[in-house]
C-alpha cells in the first residue's frame, strides 16, 4: 500500500492504453445504462430500506 | 471557475503534447481551488473541497492500482474534486471515463490496420481470459489516450449539467 501511494505521488504520466480506455468506457456506459433503466426500482428499494429503519 | 477552466486547458494541452500532467499544475489547481472556496464559502467550502478530493481519490485509487489510469490523470481528478465537491466530481469522473472510451474508439478508427488488429486481438484475449490486456512496452503514442482531455471535458459536462 505504501509503495502504491508513493507511486501515486510521484507519477506524472497521463496516457492510458487504448484497450483500457475502451474497457472502462464500456463498463461506465453499461453501469450508467443499468442505473438509468432501474432508477425507479433503485429509489423504491432505498425508500423501503429507509422506511424499515423509521419509527 | 475561470481558473479551473484554465487549469483544465493547461492539463489537456500538456497531456496532448507530452502525455503527462505535472504535479506542479495539479498542485496549483488544488491550491487555487482551496483558496477560492474558503474565500467564497468559508469553513463549509473547505470541508466540501476536502470531501471532493477524498471522493476523487477513492474513485481513482482502484483504477490506478490496476494500471488503468496513470498518476497524472488520477491527481487531476483529485484536484478537480477540490473545486467541484464530492457529488459533482463523481459525475465528472463518470463522464470522463465514458468520454475517454469514446476518444479511444475514435483513435482506433484512425489508427492503421495493423495497430487496429493488435488492439482487437488484445481485447479478444482479455475477454476470453477475463483479465486485463497485456500492453506491450514501447507502443506508439497514437495507441495511448490522453485521458486528461477526457476528464477535463467530463468536468465541463458535469458543470454544464448542473446548471
Amino acid at each position: 500500500m505504501k509503495n502504491l501511494l508513493i507511486r501515486f505521488r510521484d507519477e506524472e504520466d497521463a496516457a492510458t492504453a487504448v484497450e483500457y480506455a475502451i474497457i472502462t468506457g464500456v463498463v461506465a456506459v453499461g453501469l450508467g445504462g443499468v442505473i438509468f433503466a432501474f432508477s425507479d426500482a433503485i429509489v423504491a428499494m432505498f425508500n423501503q430500506a429507509m422506511a424499515a429503519f423509521g419509527p | 471557475m475561470l481558473v479551473l477552466y484554465a487549469g483544465l486547458g493547461a492539463a489537456a494541452l500538456s497531456d496532448l503534447r507530452w502525455r503527462r500532467v505535472p504535479n506542479a499544475l495539479n498542485g496549483t489547481i488544488v491550491a487555487t481551488g482551496l483558496v477560492a472556496r474558503v474565500h467564497l464559502e468559508g469553513l463549509g467550502g473547505a470541508l466540501d473541497a476536502a470531501l471532493g478530493l477524498a471522493v476523487a481519490f477513492a474513485l481513482m485509487l482502484g483504477p490506478f492500482a490496476l494500471g488503468l489510469y496513470r498518476g497524472g490523470d488520477a491527481k487531476l481528478l483529485c484536484s478537480v474534486g477540490v473545486w467541484l465537491g464530492p457529488s459533482l466530481v463523481a459525475w465528472a469522473f463518470a463522464w470522463g471515463v465514458a468520454l475517454g472510451g469514446l476518444v479511444a474508439m475514435m483513435m482506433l478508427l484512425t489508427a492503421g490496420r495493423e495497430q487496429r488488429a493488435r488492439v482487437r486481438g488484445n481485447l479478444e484475449r482479455a475477454a476470453r481470459s477475463m483479465t486485463l490486456p497485456e500492453i506491450e512496452p514501447g507502443r506508439p503514442a497514437r495507441l495511448h489516450v490522453p485521458m486528461a482531455i477526457a476528464f477535463s471535458a467530463g468536468t465541463i459536462v458535469a458543470l454544464a449539467w448542473r446548471f
